[in-house]
């Protein structure tokens, strides 16, 4: 009889615990998927964010990078620099913060004709970009004011702070 | 004509059911296994649904929401047991609009950036959409 009683309890604890285990594991790909919609929530915000000074113009941040791309302006191929205006970094970091992401870090990344490109982050983006864990990708058409058109490549990756990232693509 | 099962054979019977019982209660009883995991799915559903009711109108936006269309749009996507708020920060003040509040307690919120223009101007601000049970 103990033979049966132990076989009945070995396929309970099967069944509960692969219950168990689907369960979180669809919570977690929703949760995954979830980030990587904000991602491209966050790139696409981060594409029409506009302020108006002496630099920005009142342009959004793909007009006004589509505008450099066309006259020269930015001349780095491969950029370390995370800063683009104090502002912009200011109101992502808000944004985080105020959408339940407090921690998290993001890279914002275009690349335009040549390879020339210019990031925006809050950490300096020594991590692999194929492994963050949520990245959202776009190319954007821009037509130059002497009618040249270009293409810019946008980027935008989203990973939280306690998450340990491969700091190469190997 | 009655049918008995006596020795080992009997017993393997006996503790067969004994063991279906047992996982019987397990299962169904008040907050067993069903209905945590139908809670979990409940869950999982309003998360699923509060996401996509966020997304699709982030998207069918493209990020950006009219202040003075804010009431109508808003109501236009909270349909059944959605609501929806939209709160945005003027020079770091915050305002919100809103549609009706849930009738039932939330059971999932989904939260987007989004901007929110007025004249001209762009304000930074979160959408919030809400699912009920």
């Amino acid at each position: 009889m103990i033979d049966i009683l132990l076989l009945g309890l070995f396929i309970s604890i099967v069944l509960v615990g692969g219950s168990v285990f689907i369960g979180q594991e669809e919570l977690r790909a929703q949760k995954s998927r979830e980030e990587a919609v904000y991602a491209q929530a966050q790139l696409i915000n981060g594409m029409n964010y506009r302020i108006n000074d002496a630099v920005w113009n009142n342009r959004t941040l793909s007009e006004m990078l589509g505008a450099k791309f066309c006259d020269g302006s930015i001349k780095t191929v491969s950029s370390t620099s995370c800063s683009l205006s104090d502002a912009f970094y200011n109101e992502t970091q808000k944004m985080l913060n105020r959408t339940g992401r407090t921690g998290y870090n993001y890279i914002f990344y275009a690349e335009g004709p040549g390879g020339l490109n210019f990031t925006a982050c809050n950490l300096q983006p020594t991590v692999c970009a194929k492994h963050l864990p949520a990245i959202a990708t776009t190319t954007v058409p821009y037509v130059c004011p002497d009618g040249k058109y270009i293409e810019i490549y946008y980027m935008n990756g989203l990973w939280p702070e306690w998450q340990t990232l491969p700091l190469t693509c190997d | 004509m009655s049918l008995r099962l006596k020795g080992e054979a009997g017993e393997e019977l006996f503790a067969t059911f004994f063991v279906v019982a047992l996982v019987f209660i397990f299962v169904f009883s008040a907050n067993g296994v069903y209905g945590n995991f139908m809670a979990g799915q409940a869950q999982l559903y309003a998360e699923r649904s509060a996401s996509s009711v966020a997304e699709t109108l982030f998207f069918n936006n493209s990020g950006m929401l009219s202040l003075s269309a804010c009431q109508s749009v808003s109501a236009a996507y909270a349909l059944n047991n959605v609501a929806l708020k939209i709160t945005y920060w003027k020079n770091d003040v915050e305002y919100a609009c809103e549609t009706r509040p849930l009738e039932t307690r939330s059971l999932s919120v989904a939260s987007m950036p989004i901007f929110v223009t007025e004249n001209g101007a762009l304000y930074p601000g979160r959408l919030d959409a809400m699912v009920g049970v």
